[in-house]
């Protein structure tokens, strides 16, 4: 049991991987490292799928390439309506990297999103976007208006809204990334043969790509309401 | 596990880096290739869409024109026919005229002829009444003789 204990925390520990010894040395944790690794493999991929696009005649490559870039933005696009469409990019490179970000527990990489740093950076510019979004749709006063619908009350609430927004999102993540680690490892230490597996594809495929989802979704929603 | 340092800010570096690669490399590219397409369907859509209306132009202006065509024909062929029915009535009445002056004409050769053949039968019959008379007075001849010569002209007018 204390064996288990040491080795929980010890995956749940995000490490320091290097220091760069500037300003009395700088920690790189491994969230950030393994961010580099889906980084080149995205950018990877994005490299290989966006070059030599044709309009007629095309690759088997540039139909894959289409596809996934159509149905990933025809998915965030249904979702922050026709006013919030120019956050897509953002928004689909988030879901992607959130997606692969949580899986990659299965090759054996440490999930980024297990780091605190990497969920609050999320949710931190997240809500950035969210609010810039609101800014520059209806300018600095009426975004402030904003504040004080449906009625003056509430505007401490909505206020508060602006910080419980990227919490809940950052919290959301990791708790759930966090917790579906917990309980594999259990299952696991309990059964090791079999049972890992099915749950595994739920805890790790599944729930992984559905917080990714659900974070690209909740932030879409608000930028829909922020630019209505 | 729980701690929230510098790396937030390499986080956010990275993710901003990664926002930048992706929209360059694949979605702004697909995007546009996309939209070009889009584009290059609607033109000819429109290009289709115009010479569909061109050709339906044509196919009027030649059912017009064949429709005059048509209404020249029928034209064409009535003042044919009519032109043709006034022929046929002034040769027929051309012919009935001819034949009519053929007839008259035949009739009256015929009546002269008649006549040219009664006048000269008189005139034969004169000339017998003539010779027999001057046989008679000549031949001072008998009642047998009379009769022969009588029989003789009879027959001779019979002949004739």
């Amino acid at each position: 049991m204390g064996n288990l204990t040491e080795s929980l925390m010890e995956e749940l520990n995000c490490e320091t991987v290097f220091t760069i010894p500037i300003f009395g040395g700088i920690d790189i944790s491994e969230s950030v490292v393994v961010t580099w690794i889906i980084m080149a493999v995205m950018v990877l991929i994005a490299f290989i799928l966006g070059r030599n696009l044709r309009i007629d005649h095309i690759s088997k490559r540039q139909a894959i390439a289409e596809t996934i870039v159509t149905k990933l933005y025809s998915m965030v696009e249904g979702m922050t309506g026709p006013e919030g469409m120019k956050y897509t990019p953002y928004l689909v490179t988030v879901l992607v990297y959130i997606g692969i970000a949580n899986i990659i527990g299965l090759f054996g990489f440490k999930s980024p999103t297990k780091d605190l740093n990497v969920t609050a950076a999320l949710a931190i510019m997240s809500i950035i976007l969210v609010e810039f979004a609101g800014i520059y749709q209806h300018g600095v006063k009426k975004w402030l208006h904003k504040f004080t619908e449906p009625i003056a009350i509430v505007t401490p609430i909505n206020i508060l809204e602006v910080f419980t927004r990227p919490l809940s999102l950052c919290m959301r993540l990791f708790g759930n990334v966090l917790g579906s680690f917990v309980i594999m490892k259990l299952i696991e230490m309990v059964v090791p043969i079999f049972l890992p597996t099915v749950f595994s594809l739920y805890f790790d495929i599944f729930d992984g790509l559905l917080q990714a989802y659900v974070f690209v979704f909740l932030t879409s929603l608000y930028i829909k309401e922020a630019v209505d | 596990m729980l701690r929230i340092d510098i790396n937030l800010l390499f986080t956010v570096i990275n993710l901003l880096v990664l926002f930048g690669l992706m929209y360059f490399l694949l979605f702004k590219p697909v995007r546009k290739i996309i939209a070009q397409r889009q584009e290059a369907v609607d033109q000819q859509f429109k290009e289709a869409e115009d010479a569909k209306a061109s050709a339906h132009e044509l196919e009027a202006k030649y059912q017009k024109s064949m429709d005059e065509i048509k209404e020249e024909k029928r034209q064409v062929l009535q003042d044919a026919s009519r032109k043709a029915d006034s022929d046929y009535h002034r040769i027929i009445d051309d012919a009935k005229t001819t034949a009519q002056q053929i007839k008259d004409d035949a009739t009256l050769e015929g009546e002269n002829q008649k006549k040219q053949i009664l006048l000269k039968a008189e005139k034969e019959i004169a000339d017998m009444v003539v010779d027999a008379t001057a046989k008679v007075v000549a031949g001072n001849t008998s009642t047998e003789a009379n009769a022969s010569l009588y029989n003789k002209f009879l027959d001779k007018a019979g002949d004739k």
